[in-house]
Order: C-alpha cells, then sequence, then structure tokens
C-alpha cells in the first residue's frame, strides 16, 4: 500500500465512522493476509532481502518469513502481513502499561496483533506473541482510519501498541501513529527495545510515549530466556530519551533469574546516568505463565530489595507492580515524600498534582498529565 | 546355607518370585511418583510411564527368555537382582540430577513432551528391562520337568509378589518415606534375595567333579558377601537415602530452601522458601503463595462470583481455595462456608507455614473444612448453597476434566438454592482467545450452556464465568450497590475497576467469539474437554504434538480404523501365515488379552475418579483385587490344564476360547458398570459401595486375565513348551506388549476422541479378532 493510498483508505475510514465500526466487530475468522510493502530493508543478491527493522537483521529468502514471523519475501519485496490486522483491540487503564506519569487514570484505546521477534519462556500474551497472522483465529480487519476512528467513538485520549510486541507490526503502527497525531490523539507503545536506532527515530516523530521492558541486566538472560540481546535495548531507550517522547521502563523480576543485587544496582546506576533520575523504574512481580509454569512467583520482598537499591541510585519515582494494594503502587514526590498518585494495582484512586507539580510542595513533577 | 532340590522348589524360589513381583511394583510406583515430581504431573504422564514400563519389561521378559535357555541361567538372577536393586536408586538419582540438568537451563520453565518422554524412558529402561528378564529367570528356577506347570506357578506367584507390593506401597511406604528411603529399602531386599538365590542354586547343583564343588564353594562365598552387603545397606541406607534425598530435592527446586517435601496418596507436596516467603508446590507446580498470594486474581474472583448474587450466605468452595480465595470469599457476609479438599495433608502442610491469611481462613467460625472429593461431596449432600466457588483448576487432566463437564454441571445446578450462582474459572486472557484457547473455552461454555439457562463470562488471565438458572445481574452499577451495602468499598474495587472488569462490551464480544467456535460438549466418558485442554497445554510445551490433538473425529476414527486394518493386514501376513503360527496365536490371544486387561483397569480408574475422586489411594486396592483376582483364577486354570486332572488339549482350546468370549463381554460390561455406578452415587455411603462393586469387578477381571494365561501355556507347542524360561518370556511378552499399546492407544488417543463406548466396543471388536484365530485354528 502507498502513502497515498493509505491516506485515501484513512479518508474513507473517519467517514464511515460508525458503520465501519460495526462491520469490524463482526468481521469473523478470515486470516488471509493482505500484504503491504514493510519498510526498512534492502535487497540483496537475486531475490534475497535483509531486513533493518530490529537488531536481528533477518537475511529472508524468497517465499520465507522473519523471526518475527510477519515480515515475508515475497519475490524481493518484503511485506508485513499484519497490516490492518490486528487480533486484539481493546480499551484499557493506561496503567495497565504500566505507564504512570501519562494521563494517570485514564483509558486508552489498546492495540495489538500477532508474533513477536523475542522468544522470551515467561511472555504473559504468549497466545499472541508466540504465533503467526495465520494461527491467530479471529485476526481483525481494521484499516488505520479506522482504528483512529475507533478510539474517537471510544472516547479515550490515547491509543498504545501493546500486547505483543508493535515493532512487528511497524508498519501498521507508524500509520495509525502518525494519523492519530493527525486527529489529536496521543500515542503509546509498550516495546520490548529490539528496534533499530532508524526506525525507532522514524517512529518516535509520531509517538508521545513509550514503556520499554528492561527485561534483565544480565546478558545471558536475554540470550537464554529471552532469546534475544540486551545491548540494542539500552540503544533504544538512549533514543527515546534524546528523541524526547516519555520514557518509562519495567523489569519483571524473576526469583533466582534476573534478581541479584549488584545486577539491579548496576541497571538502576546505568539508568540514572544515561536516562536520568526522574525516568519512572517500574518492578514488576512474576506469576507462573506460560512455560515457567514451575517457578515459584516473585517474593514481595525480592521486590522491595530492588526499589530500595533503585532508590539509594538515587531513581526518584520507582514502583511495584503486580503486588495489589502494595503501598509502592502509587507514586510519591521526591521532594516531600508525599504521595502524589494513589493506587491500588491499576486502579487510581487520587491525583494530588497541581499543573504538573505536587499538590503539597509543588515540586514539578515530569510527565504528561494533560 | 544349604537347601535341598526338594526345598529350593518348594520355598527358596516361590520366596524369590514374591521378592521380585513385591519389587517390581514398588519399584513401578516408586518412580511414577518420581516422574510426576519432575514433569508435568497428569495422567499423560502416567500412561507414559506405564506404556514405557511394559515396553521393556516386555523386552526383558523376551531377552530373559532367550537367557533362560543358556547354562548359566541360573547364575544370571542374583546377578539380574543385584543390578535391579543398584538400578531403581540410580534412576531416581539420575532422573532428579536430568531434570535439574534440564531445568537448569532455565529454573523453573516446566518440561515439554520431549523431555517428559526423555524422563520416563530414563526411569523405566534399566529398571523395567532387568526387571522383565527376571520373571522367565526365576521361573527357570522352579525347573523343567513340567514346563507349563512351572511357567503358570511362576506368574501367579509373581502376582502374589506384586499385590504385597503394591498394598505395603500404598498403605506402609508412601506416607512415611521419601522414593530414596524406600529404593534403599528395594537395595537390601533385592541384594537379600540374590544372596538366597546363589545359597540355593549351591545347594541344588550336581557335585559331580571338584570343579563344580569349587564353584559351589565360590557361590557360597560371594552369597555370604552378598548377604553382609545386603545388611549393610539396610542400616545404613536410610541416612545415606535422607542425604541424597536432600541433595537431589535441592537441586530440582533450586530457587530455594525446600523446607518441607511429604507425600499423600494424592500427591506430593513441596514447601519452598525464599526470602521468607513460601510456596507450597503440588507435583511440582506453585498453587499457594504466602504471605503474599496472588490478590490480583484470588480477590478478583472471589469478589466478582459473590458480587454476582444478592446475599450469598450459603457458600460451598471445590477445592483450590487455601491461602486467598476463602479468605476474600469471607470478606463477604458469608453465613456458612463449606470448604472440600481432597488431599487432607495440604491443610495440614499449609497451616504449617503459619501466615496471616491462612489463620484467618482456618480460624473463622463460618469456615468448614471437608476433607473430601468436590464432586463425591456435591453428590451426597442434601444442602442447597447460594454460590458455588470451583477453585482454579489446569483443565488438562482427567482428574480436573470432571468438574467442568455436562454431568457435573448438572450435578452443581440441582445443589444450587433459588437464584443459586456457579462460579468457574479456566484458562483465559483480557486481550484474545488463540485458537486452543477459544476451543477450550468453547466447549466448557457450551457444556454449561446446555445445563444452565443463564450464563455470563469474565474475561481475565483466567476467563471467570458465572451460570445460573436465573438471570444474572452482573452490571458494574449492580456489583457497586452491592459493594456499599456489604461496606466493601475502596482498594482495589473502586467503581472504575467494577466497570472495567464487568464491561459489557467486551463480554459481549468474547462471549461471541464463543459461540462462533465449534466445539463439542465436555462429558465425563468423552471427555472433549481433556482433548482441548491437551491442545492448550501443547502450544506451550509441545506444538509438534498438536497434530494428534487436532483431529476431528472423522479424521480420528478414519486413522484409528485404518491403523486397525492394516495391523489385520500385518497380523494376517506376519503372524499366522508363518512355520510358528500356533504359538502366534497364542501370543496373539494373550497379547489382546493384555490390551483388555489394561482397557479394563484404565476405564474402572477413570470411572472412580470421575465420580468418587479417589483414584491414587484406590489404585492400590484396586491392583490388589485385580491381583488377587488373578491369582485365583489361574490357580483354578493350572489345576484344569497341568498335571494328572488336566483336561484333554482340545478341551483346554476350548476353555481357551470361552475365557476370550467372557473377556469380549467383561468389556462390553464395563458400560453398564459405569452408569450402574453413576446411580449409586446418590444411594448413602456411596463411596464404600463404589468402591466395593469396582473392587469386585476388578477381582472378576483380574480372574479371567489370569485364567487364561496357564490355558495358554498348556497349548503353546514346541520348541517353547519343554522351556519354562521360553514359554514364559514369549506369553509374557505378549501379555506385556498388549498392556503397553492399550495404555497408550487408550488414554492419548481413543478415549478422548471416541468416547467410552465406542473405545471399549473397539477393544471388544480387537478381542474377537483372537476368537475367530483360536476358532478357525
Amino acid at each position: 500500500m502507498t502513502r497515498r493510498s493509505f491516506l485515501i483508505a484513512c479518508g474513507a475510514g473517519l467517514a464511515g465512522g460508525g458503520a465501519m465500526l460495526s462491520r469490524m466487530l463482526q468481521a469473523g475468522p478470515n486470516n488471509e493476509a493482505r500484504p503491504a510493502e514493510a519498510r526498512f530493508y534492502r535487497r540483496e543478491e537475486g531475490t534475497t532481502v535483509a531486513c533493518e527493522l530490529c537488531f536481528r537483521g533477518c537475511r529472508i529468502r524468497d517465499g520465507e518469513a522473519g523471526v518475527c514471523r510477519n515480515r515475508v519475501n515475497h519475490a524481493g519485496v518484503l511485506s508485513s502481513t499484519v497490516y490492518g490486522r490486528p487480533s486484539a483491540v481493546n480499551v484499557e487503564p493506561v496503567e495497565k502499561e504500566p505507564m504512570h506519569h501519562f494521563l494517570p487514570g485514564t483509558n486508552i484505546l489498546c492495540i495489538g496483533t500477532a508474533s513477536c521477534n523475542f522468544r522470551c519462556r515467561f511472555c504473559h500474551n504468549w497466545h499472541l506473541s508466540q504465533r503467526s497472522l495465520e494461527e491467530v483465529r479471529h485476526a481483525l480487519d481494521i484499516e488505520p482510519g479506522a482504528m483512529t476512528g475507533r478510539a474517537r467513538s471510544a472516547a479515550v485520549p490515547a491509543v498504545s501498541f501493546t500486547y505483543n510486541e508493535p515493532t512487528v507490526f511497524y508498519e501498521y503502527m507508524y500509520d495509525i501513529a502518525a494519523l492519530a497525531h493527525e486527529t489529536g490523539l496521543r500515542t503509546i507503545m509498550h516495546t520490548n527495545g529490539g528496534m533499530n536506532p532508524r526506525p525507532l527515530r522514524a517512529l518516535l516523530r509520531h509517538m508521545d510515549g513509550a514503556t520499554v521492558d528492561l527485561k534483565a541486566w544480565s546478558k545471558e538472560f536475554y540470550a537464554d530466556i529471552c532469546g534475544a540481546r540486551r545491548d540494542p535495548v539500552l540503544e533504544t531507550l538512549t533514543i527515546i530519551r534524546e528523541e524526547g517522547a516519555w520514557l518509562e521502563i519495567v523489569n519483571l523480576v524473576l526469583p533466582d533469574h534476573n534478581d541479584a543485587p549488584h545486577e539491579i544496582r548496576a541497571m538502576c546506576r546505568w539508568i540514572r546516568r544515561e536516562l536520568g533520575e526522574a525516568t519512572p523504574l517500574h518492578f514488576s512481580r512474576f506469576h507462573p505463565t506460560y512455560r515457567m509454569t514451575h517457578l515459584s512467583p516473585t517474593p514481595v520482598a525480592t521486590l522491595e530489595r530492588c526499589r530500595e537499591i533503585a532508590l539509594a541510585e538515587g531513581l526518584h519515582y520507582v514502583s511495584i507492580g503486580n503486588v495489589p494494594g502494595h503501598p509502592a503502587n502509587s507514586t510519591y514526590c521526591p521532594g516531600c515524600g508525599e504521595q502524589i498518585i494513589t493506587r491500588h494495582h491499576f486502579t487510581v484512586t487520587r491525583i494530588a498534582l497541581d499543573d504538573g507539580g505536587c499538590a503539597h510542595c509543588g515540586r514539578a513533577i515530569p510527565g504528561v498529565w494533560s | 546355607m544349604e537347601l535341598t532340590d526338594r526345598s529350593v522348589r518348594s520355598l527358596a524360589v516361590p520366596a524369590i518370585i514374591i521378592g521380585i513381583g513385591a519389587g517390581g511394583m514398588t519399584g513401578q510406583l516408586v518412580l511414577l511418583r518420581v516422574l510426576m515430581v519432575v514433569s508435568y504431573g497428569t495422567e499423560l504422564v502416567i500412561a507414559f510411564l506405564l506404556a514405557f514400563w511394559l515396553g521393556f519389561e516386555a523386552m526383558g521378559a523376551w531377552i530373559g527368555g532367550r537367557g533362560a535357555f543358556t547354562r548359566r541361567a541360573r547364575a544370571l538372577v542374583p546377578v539380574g537382582l543385584a543390578a535391579y536393586s543398584v538400578a531403581l536408586p540410580a534412576v531416581i538419582v539420575l532422573t532428579r540430577l536430568v531434570a535439574a540438568g534440564l531445568y537448569r537451563l532455565t529454573p523453573g520453565e516446566a518440561m515439554g513432551l520431549g523431555q517428559t518422554l526423555l524422563a520416563a524412558v530414563l526411569v523405566t529402561l534399566p529398571t523395567a528391562l532387568l526387571h522383565g528378564a527376571l520373571f522367565p529367570l526365576s521361573a527357570h528356577l522352579l525347573g523343567s520337568a513340567e514346563a507349563g506347570r512351572a511357567t503358570g506357578r511362576a506368574y501367579l506367584i509373581e502376582v502374589i509378589g506384586s499385590i504385597a507390593g503394591a498394598l505395603v506401597f500404598v498403605f506402609a511406604l508412601a506416607p512415611r518415606l521419601t522414593d530414596l528411603q524406600i529404593a534403599s529399602g528395594l537395595v537390601a531386599l533385592h541384594l537379600a534375595l540374590a544372596a538366597f538365590a546363589l545359597a540355593a542354586q549351591n545347594g541344588t547343583m550336581p557335585r559331580t567333579s571338584s570343579g563344580s564343588r569349587a564353584s559351589s564353594v565360590t557361590r557360597g562365598t560371594a552369597a555370604a558377601a552378598l548377604a553382609l552387603t545386603a545388611t549393610a545397606a539396610a542400616l545404613l541406607a536410610p541416612a545415606a537415602a535422607e542425604r541424597l534425598h536432600t541433595a537431589t530435592i535441592g537441586r530440582l527446586f533450586a530457587t530455594g530452601d525446600v523446607v518441607s517435601y511429604r507425600n499423600s496418596p494424592y500427591g506430593n507436596i513441596a514447601v519452598v522458601e525464599r526470602e521468607a516467603e513460601h510456596t507450597v508446590f503440588y507435583d511440582g507446580r506453585p498453587i499457594i503463595s504466602l504471605p503474599y498470594p496472588d490478590t490480583a486474581r484470588l480477590m478478583d474472583y472471589a469478589w466478582l462470583a459473590a458480587l454476582s448474587h444478592p446475599d450469598p450466605a450459603e457458600v460451598l468452595v471445590l477445592g483450590g481455595g487455601m491461602g486467598g480465595l476463602l479468605f476474600h470469599l469471607l470478606e463477604h457476609p458469608v453465613e456458612r462456608l463449606v470448604y472440600t479438599e481432597i488431599d487432607p495433608l495440604l491443610p495440614e502442610v499449609v497451616a504449617a507455614i503459619d501466615a496471616p491469611i491462612v489463620r484467618a481462613e482456618a480460624q473463622d467460625p463460618r469456615a468448614h473444612v471437608v476433607p473430601v472429593d468436590g464432586r463425591l461431596y456435591l453428590n451426597r449432600t442434601r444442602r442447597s448453597y447460594d454460590l458455588v466457588v470451583l477453585g482454579d483448576m489446569e483443565i488438562e487432566t482427567l482428574q480436573a476434566n470432571r468438574f467442568f463437564t455436562v454431568e457435573f454441571f448438572r450435578l452443581a445446578r440441582d445443589r444450587l438454592g433459588p437464584g443459586g450462582v456457579l462460579a468457574f474459572s479456566l484458562p483465559g486472557s483480557m486481550t484474545y482467545l488463540g485458537a486452543e484457547l477459544g476451543a477450550l473455552n468453547a466447549s466448557i461454555y457450551a457444556s454449561a450452556a446446555s445445563v444452565f439457562s443463564h450464563l455470563h463470562l469474565i474475561p481475565g488471565d483466567r476467563n471467570t464465568i458465572l451460570a445460573s438458572d436465573e438471570p444474572l445481574d452482573v452490571q458494574p452499577a449492580t456489583a457497586f450497590a452491592r459493594l456499599d451495602d456489604r461496606g466493601l468499598g475502596g482498594g482495589m474495587f473502586t467503581r472504575g475497576y467494577l466497570e472495567y472488569r464487568l464491561d459489557p462490551a467486551r463480554s459481549e464480544r468474547f462471549t461471541a467469539t464463543l459461540h462462533r467456535i465449534p466445539a463439542r460438549l465436555n462429558h465425563d466418558f468423552r471427555p472433549a474437554g481433556l482433548i482441548y485442554g491437551l491442545r492448550y497445554w501443547g502450544r506451550a510445551f509441545a506444538p509438534g504434538m498438536l497434530a494428534a490433538f487436532t483431529l476431528p473425529p472423522a479424521a480420528a476414527v478414519a486413522l484409528i480404523a485404518g491403523g486397525l486394518a492394516a495391523g489385520a493386514l500385518v497380523l494376517h501376513g506376519l503372524l499366522l501365515r508363518s512355520r510358528a503360527s500356533p504359538a502366534n496365536r497364542l501370543s496373539w490371544t494373550i497379547g489382546t488379552t493384555g490390551a483388555a486387561a489394561m482397557t479394563f483397569d484404565l476405564f474402572t480408574l477413570f470411572a472412580v475418579q470421575s465420580l468418587l475422586g479417589f483414584i491414587y489411594q484406590f489404585t492400590g486396592l484396586f491392583a490388589a483385587a485385580l491381583l488377587g483376582g488373578a491369582f485365583v483364577g489361574g490357580r483354578i486354570t493350572i489345576a484344569r490344564t497341568h498335571g494328572r486332572r488336566a483336561l484333554e488339549a482340545k478341551r483346554v482350546a476350548r476353555l481357551l476360547t470361552l475365557l476370550d468370549v467372557a473377556l469380549v463381554l467383561q468389556l462390553v460390561a464395563v458400560i453398564g458398570f459405569v452408569h450402574a455406578l453413576r446411580a449409586m452415587m446418590r444411594l448413602p455411603h456411596a463411596e464404600v459401595l463404589g468402591t466395593v462393586a469396582a473392587v469386585l469387578i476388578a477381582a472378576l477381571s483380574g480372574a479371567l486375565a489370569g485364567a487364561q494365561f496357564p490355558v495358554a501355556v498348556a497349548l503353546i507347542p514346541e520348541p517353547w513348551r519343554s522351556s519354562v524360561g521360553r514359554s514364559a518370556g514369549r506369553l509374557y511378552t505378549a501379555d506385556l506388549a498388549g498392556g503397553c499399546i492399550a495404555a497408550v492407544a487408550v488414554t492419548i488417543l481413543l478415549f478422548p476422541h471416541l468416547g467410552m463406548t465406542w473405545t471399549l466396543l473397539l477393544l471388544a471388536t480387537l478381542k474377537l479378532t483372537s476368537i475367530v484365530f483360536l476358532v478357525s485354528s
């Protein structure tokens, strides 16, 4: 699909409004890919192509797909099979991302497709992330214009690209994000951070915020448990900071895998040094899922120790997730120590902010508040 | 030790064979327990272990049968006993280390299918092979003057040992000792048996030359050494076994300290401590986390269920309630809560952790814990409930599947008061139902919908389904008003949270998805839910296996029918037309009897598990009844087929055919038995009546199978006839191989796809082929 035809489709989608939404809701199981040409790849010898979208740099022969399963080479043309084919579109609280300093207490429209470029054995959304479009039974059929129309119908202030890794539906995400900005919607994504710098910088022109999974400080953890690499993720974090999009980091703590105090300390030092002390960091509790069903849930004491280390290293906004009712679900002012956003799990019950500043001491709290 | 030839045959050799039988059964049960903990503990694992055990034992029996021909046959018995004794603890340690090794790449990652198969092969190959070889070799010790009678006797004597082993394991050893302690006891037993075997040979060897006398002395010395070793092993092993146990278990649960590791008749319970927090593992899987349970899940489930009823005064929770679910239900104005927990050891172990949430559950005067299977309780209770809540269960086991069947839903509906609600959960997703997840949910949802007039789905990481015969009011506003009335506002359950969790649009969208997915209803004896559950499990752990479970029923039937046709051709071509045709026909008869007996065993166990729920405890009793029946049946036919009062060959052949006919009828009768058992559930003392009925029918089945073996032995032609070891090896191999193939085929393919009735009819047809072959010969 060309840029021009895409814009025409967007216009049609907006004009269609509710009728189109209704038709999409009734969409049945039709998983025929209608591939759109991918961006960020180059042709090599013959019909082989080299994908330049993520750190993997897959060399893809004619008729084959990359590790992400979504980018397929058709006679030397790389295509995205999931363009316009989301598998999950839901309205969710923004806190679920988690994103604590970005329009707290609001609901956002969340969009996901199939597959991923990582192979994490603890993936919470493995039903979506560890399969291809062909294996997804009820993929929908929603062009970018219709998606933004859906967001406006739901009266949400932002759309989020989440559930599975948005890198693997880059073109679809990019077009929705661009159109969303044109229509006044905010955009955020929840990513594993494996995107290459060039496509990332291009995307960030249309992205207001990002939650990045920094899965561990150890390179071995990335290699053994996620089938990925750590350093591209660190590069992604610094680029997001440079480009000025709002950035938050999640670290899912798995007992005995990525919870060593010296690793947590090294990670926090790096975050403070490279990204700044105001970067929110979430330590999330692991519960057995996917292939890691024989591992204990993370002890709360471990999460509290991680938080103490992070605070001691100078980070200002460190929370604990997946432990409903824990005081560290909430956000505290680093100036006066008062609670400025009261949360119970992902429910916000009180916001004590005045024009972006602490309602108690007036200290400016970084974030996207309105 | 100096024994005469007569005393050897009448006392020593039978004692050795009893020991072999007891050691084999006990070893098999210990290894099953080890495998259930290290791998993914489902009936699939039991089927694999049983199949591999029988398969390798059959192979061992065949090899042993060949060995019985050799001049060293007698010497091989003590060697085999000693080797088996060493193999048992060795494979336990090795399996744990290999499992820990496999885990070490990713500690906490569950074994996949390939790894489970590997572990099953690892534990059974050395042990079952050696044990299988011991049977024909030890049968050979009984002498060859009356080969047929000796083989039959050996079979029956081993049966006695197996009965003893099963009973001692289930009622005496399993609840008290660790796996390695039991194994070390078996080391001592087998070394003593080996010494006994050597000594026995010492007494029976002919002394025709100085050489053989010297050999006799050597054997005596070896026997004495073995006896001393056995004594030392018996004295020293417990402490060593305990140390080894602690070390290997520590490797298995590497992410914390194992502070408790206990076995009950139902499973293994381990408690692992890390940073002063405890996780309770049941058969290797974490089920409770203390003092911080998974509140987001447990509170959400408990409160949404409780809020679906205007006044949940009488509440029944079936399993999975300790460590959070009960606590959060009791936060509502419940007047009386009954909690059924099948494993009485679990409350004991959890109470020992002494976490505030567990203390609150235990000390609440409204809560009553009943140590019984939930479904059995539901069958027996005369009370009606406002709310019945099923604890979270994984559905890919038969044990759990029976709580999601049409029959269960009917039972639950009958126990609900006016406006009563049944709440249950399934693996789910807030975002998307994949193919396997969708089919699983669709099947169970449709099964519930076939019973209840009103259903409501609340999507979540586990989908919550509410079912009632009255309209359900699950509007966020109603739920919020009920919260207010109950004084439970605040915390996680805000108005916004309820609007999000009870969003009607999301519920309708997911429900519409379920309606679109074609899925079979889940029944007790046609467990479609098990197939869908295994598919879901397979998606994560064995994507390559999915094909076996994604066949549509018609394709499965075609595959099975095609397989049978091909098998019949092979059978006809290779077995029956060969020169060894008469022996092959007898082997086929015994092989199909092995398959029929295994199928009978499995279905009786499935029925008891489904309706009564106490399969593990029942297994020992069942095995004892079955084997006891086999012993009696065998004794009767030995008397009619061997010795001076033996029937003439023609009448023996007719007896064999009659027994085959009885076996066919027995398979068909199981269908009636299952329905009778279901009807019995409403009677007082249903579990006692059901158990007695199952035990009686098991004894009858055992008698039929046991009676056939000596009859077949009596008919076996030369050259097998004149050799005890060889005839025993051949027929025993056929018996075990039939059982092995049936264990896998019935559990994995036939039962889940075809259901009970068709599977039994198919097996009855298979047994009919044996009758045809017998009659045609």
